[in-house]
C-alpha cells in the first residue's frame, strides 16, 4: 500500500466497555469487567487491520461496539470523519450499510427458516436498494461473487457445509456495498482445508472491490496471512499495533513475543527453537492487575510495571507506525539485537 | 516386533438410516514403547471413532465390525468389561478435547483423583490423597490441598485439562491417548499444556498418541505420523519424511493450506477444491479422487491400497511418485531460496531448470489426466 494515498476511513477513539457484575438473591452491583480499556487506532481505506489476542482480550467486543451490537461505555468512533452513532445503532440511518460484519458460527447467525435468497436480499429490501424485480438478479450475482452456485438462491441454511455457508456470510454482508467489513473469527470454526478456501476468498474480494477489513482472530497465522496491519489486545487493551511483517520479525512487546512462539511451527527442524513459554493464565478482567496488564506473567517485568500503566507510543529504535505499549520496549529490544548477533 | 499396541484392520460401523455406515475402514498401526504417534486429519475423518473404539468407548449405536486391538499382547476388543478396567485409566489411559464435559461437575478433583488411584492401586484413603496431591504439583497446579476440594466449574479450561492429565497419569500408564487436548485452549496456555505432556511422557517413559488436526502440534510433537482422510488411513510416515517429502496428494495439500507465521502474505495459500464427499462408504475407487489435483481416470474405480516406500506407506499408487515430485519441489524451492540470496544469475538459472524438470515430471504423471484442477488457481467455490 502506497503511504502517500492513506485516507483514514474509521477512527477509534478511546473506546471503552465495562459490563456490570451483578450478584445476589436481589441483584446489585458488585463490580464490573472492563472488556474493552481506552483502545484508538485508525483503519485506513483498502487495508486490513488484524486484531489478535487470546480469549477475553475484548477483540470481539470492540468488533461488536464498531457495528452498534453493543453501545461502548465511553469513546467515539469516526466514519470518514463524521462521528457514528453508537448508542442508538437503529439512529445510524444509512450510515449502517458502510459497516458489515461477518460472525463465527454460521448455524446461529444464518436464520434457519429463510432460504439464501431471502437472506440476501432482505438487507437490500430494508435498505430500498433493490426493488422486488432486481433483487433475485442482485442476490445471484453477490452469490456468483463467493463463489456459489445461483442455485443457491433457493435453498436453506442447513443444506450447506461449514465452509458454504460462510460464504453466504460473506454474501450477505457485501449485499449492502460496504466500505468496511468486520469479520469476527471467520475461520476459526472450519476445517484446514476449507479455511484456506475463505482466506483466498476474503484476499480476492479485498483486491476486487477494494474493502477494508477489520479481521479479528486468534489464530496468529491466518490474521497474518489477510493483514497488512495487525493489532495485539491483552485485557482488553491494545498492547502492540504494527505492520504485519514486523510484528513477527520484531516483535517489541512481550506478550506479543510469547504468542508468537506459542504457535505451533509446521516445521519439524525447527522443533528445537528457543521460545517462551509464558507461565500463568490471563487474570480475571474484573480485578485487572495495576499498572502494566501483564506484569504478573512477563519475564521481563520491573517494579516500575506494576506501579505504572505504559502508553501505547512509538520506539525510537522502530518505524513510526509501529506502536507498542511496554516500560522497556527499547531495552528488550537492544537485547534481542544482541542476542541475534 | 510387537509393539505397546497393535491395532489391525479396525473397521467400525455405525447405525444409519436403513442399515450401518463404515465410518473407519480398515485402520491399522503401531505404537511402540515410548513413542509418540500422531493421528492427523480434519473433522470427520473418524480419528477420533479410532480411538474411542481402543478404548472400548464406543457407547451406543457404535460396534467395531473388524479388526483387533492387542495392548501389551493382550486382545482389548473381546475382552469382558471387567477385566477391560483393568487396563483403562491404569496402564492405558485417555484425555479428551472437553475436560469440562470429561470431569464430573459434582465432584471435587479430590474425589476424582483418588477415585481413579484406588480403583487400580491397593493403596489407603490417605496414601491414595497423598499420590493425588503430589501429580496435582506434578502438573503444575501448585497449592494441591486447596486444589483438591474445588470442584470443576471454579477452574479454567488450562487448569482443568491438567487435572484430566493427572487423572490420566494417576496410576502407571504405558501409554496415554489424547484426543485433541489443546484444541479448545488459547495459544499461550496450549503451549504450557503441550510442554508438560512432553516432559512426562519422557518422565515416565509412556508412549503418546495425540489426535490432532493442527499439522503445527504434528511438526512439534510426532515420531511418527498417521494422516486419515475418509475413515482410512491415507499415509503413514516418520515425522521428517512426511514433511519434506508427503507421498499422498492429500497430505501434500494440507501441508500447503496451512498459513504460517513465517510466510505471512507472500505465498498464496492452496486450497482443496470441495468437501469430504458424504457417503464416502460406497467408493470403489480412490476417496479422495474428486478434490485429488493428481487424479487420472483411473482413480475413479481403482481400488487404492497402502504403497509401502521405505518406511512410509501411502494409499495413492501414484505415491512413489508423488513423494519424489514433492521433494523435488521443496528443494527447488530453497534452492530458489538460496539463490535469491546469493543474488547470481547461475544459481537462478539451475534454480529454474530444477523447476522445469519438477514439472515435466509432474506432468508426466497426469497424462491423461482427466480432472485435473490448476493447483495455483484452484476453482474458488465448492458446489453444493
Amino acid at each position: 500500500m502506497n503511504d502517500t494515498s492513506r485516507t483514514i476511513l474509521l477512527q477509534a477513539n478511546g473506546l471503552c466497555k465495562d459490563y456490570p457484575v451483578r450478584q445476589g438473591i436481589i441483584p446489585h452491583t458488585v463490580g464490573s469487567i472492563k472488556a474493552v480499556e481506552d483502545v484508538n487506532f485508525a483503519l485506513y481505506k483498502g487495508e486490513t487491520l488484524g486484531l489478535v489476542g487470546e480469549s477475553g482480550s475484548g477483540k470481539s467486543t470492540v468488533g461488536r461496539l464498531l457495528v452498534g451490537l453493543e453501545a461502548p461505555t465511553a469513546g467515539q468512533v469516526l466514519l470518514n470523519g463524521q462521528p457514528l452513532g453508537l448508542q442508538r445503532p437503529r439512529g445510524r440511518g444509512n450510515q449502517g450499510t458502510r459497516l458489515q460484519m461477518v460472525f463465527q458460527d454460521t448455524f446461529s447467525s444464518l436464520n434457519p427458516r429463510k432460504r439464501v435468497g431471502d437472506i440476501l436480499t432482505a438487507p437490500m429490501r430494508y435498505h430500498r436498494l433493490v426493488t422486488p424485480k432486481t433483487a433475485w438478479r442482485e442476490a445471484c450475482r453477490l452469490l456468483e461473487m463467493v463463489g456459489l452456485p445461483a442455485a443457491a438462491y433457493e435453498r436453506y441454511p442447513h443444506e450447506f457445509s461449514g465452509g458454504q455457508r460462510q460464504r453466504i456470510g460473506l454474501a450477505r454482508a457485501l449485499s449492502l456495498k460496504p466500505e468496511l467489513i468486520i469479520c469476527d473469527e471467520p475461520v476459526s470454526a472450519l476445517d484446514v482445508s476449507i479455511q484456506a478456501q475463505i482466506l483466498n476468498l476474503i484476499r480476492d474480494l479485498q483486491q476486487e472491490m477494494g474493502l477494508t477489513y477489520l479481521f479479528i482472530g486468534h489464530g496468529l497465522a491466518a490474521v497474518h496471512y489477510v493483514s497488512h496491519r495487525i493489532a495485539v489486545m491483552y485485557l482488553g487493551r491494545i498492547v502492540e499495533i504494527a505492520p504485519a511483517q514486523a510484528l513477527f520479525t520484531m516483535p517489541a512487546h512481550p506478550y506479543t513475543k510469547a504468542l508468537c512462539d506459542a504457535a505451533p511451527v509446521a516445521d519439524p527442524a525447527l522443533r528445537g527453537r528457543e521460545r517462551t513459554v509464558l507461565a500463568g493464565e490471563i487474570p480475571s478482567s474484573i480485578q485487572p492487575p495495576t499498572g502494566c496488564q501483564f506484569h504478573p506473567r512477563c519475564p521481563h517485568a520491573q517494579a516500575l510495571c506494576a506501579r505504572v500503566q505504559p502508553q501505547l507510543l512509538p520506539c525510537a529504535s522502530l518505524p513510526p507506525d509501529h506502536l507498542t505499549a511496554c516500560h522497556f520496549a527499547e531495552a528488550l529490544l537492544g537485547k534481542g539485537r544482541e542476542d541475534a548477533v | 516386533m510387537e509393539g505397546l499396541l497393535t491395532v489391525e484392520g479396525l473397521s467400525v460401523a455405525f447405525a444409519g438410516e436403513g442399515g450401518e455406515d463404515t465410518f473407519v475402514d480398515g485402520v491399522s498401526f503401531q505404537v511402540k514403547e515410548g513413542e509418540t504417534l500422531c493421528i492427523v486429519g480434519e473433522s470427520g475423518c473418524g480419528k477420533s471413532v479410532t480411538a474411542l473404539s481402543i478404548m472400548g468407548l464406543l457407547g451406543e449405536g457404535g460396534r467395531v465390525t473388524q479388526g483387533s486391538v492387542r495392548f501389551e499382547g493382550q486382545e482389548l476388543l473381546t475382552l469382558p468389561e471387567r477385566a477391560l478396567d483393568a487396563v483403562r485409566g491404569n496402564r492405558l489411559t485417555m484425555i479428551f478435547q472437553d475436560a469440562t464435559s470429561a470431569l464430573n461437575p459434582v465432584l471435587t478433583i479430590g474425589d476424582q483423583l483418588t477415585e481413579a488411584i484406588r480403583a487400580h492401586l491397593p493403596l489407603t484413603r490417605q496414601e491414595a490423597k497423598a499420590r493425588a496431591e503430589s501429580l496435582l504439583r506434578r502438573v503444575g497446579l501448585s497449592d494441591a490441598a486447596r486444589m483438591m476440594r474445588k470442584y470443576p466449574h471454579t477452574l479454567s479450561g488450562g487448569m482443568r485439562q491438567r487435572v484430566m492429565i493427572a487423572i490420566a497419569l494417576s496410576c502407571n500408564p504405558r501409554l496415554l491417548i489424547a484426543d485433541e487436548p489443546t484444541t479448545a485452549l488459547d495459544v499461550t496456555i496450549q503451549a504450557q499444556i503441550m510442554r508438560l505432556l512432553l516432559e512426562l511422557k519422557n518422565e515416565l517413559g509412556m508412549a503418546l498418541l495425540l489426535i490432532t488436526h493442527d499439522m503445527g502440534l504434528v511438526a512439534e510433537t510426532a515420531d511418527r505420523v498417521l494422516v486419515m482422510y475418509a475413515g482410512q488411513v491415507v499415509e503413514e510416515a516418520d515425522v521428517q519424511t512426511l514433511f519434506a517429502a508427503p507421498m499422498h496428494p492429500y497430505t501434500q495439500a494440507l501441508l500447503q493450506s496451512v498459513p504460517s507465521i513465517r510466510d505471512g502474505a507472500e505465498h498464496r495459500l492452496l486450497t482443496i477444491g470441495g468437501t469430504v464427499p458424504e457417503h464416502y462408504q460406497t467408493i470403489e475407487g480412490c476417496r479422495f479422487f474428486n478434490r485429488c489435483p493428481k487424479a487420472v481416470a483411473a482413480c475413479e474405480h481403482r481400488p487404492q491400497v497402502m504403497a509401502a516406500a521405505g518406511a512410509s506407506r501411502a494409499r495413492c499408487w501414484l505415491a512413489a511418485d508423488n513423494a519424489q515430485a514433492a521433494a523435488a519441489q521443496t528443494e527447488t524451492a530453497m534452492r530458489a531460496e538460496h539463490a535469491a540470496d546469493a543474488n547470481t544469475v547461475a544459481t537462478v538459472d539451475t534454480a529454474a531448470q530444477a523447476q522445469a524438470a519438477a514439472r515435466s515430471e509432474h506432468d508426466a504423471q497426469g497424462t491423461n489426466a482427466a480432472p485435473t484442477a490448476e493447483p495455483s488457481k484452484p476453482p474458488r467455490g465448492s458446489r453444493p
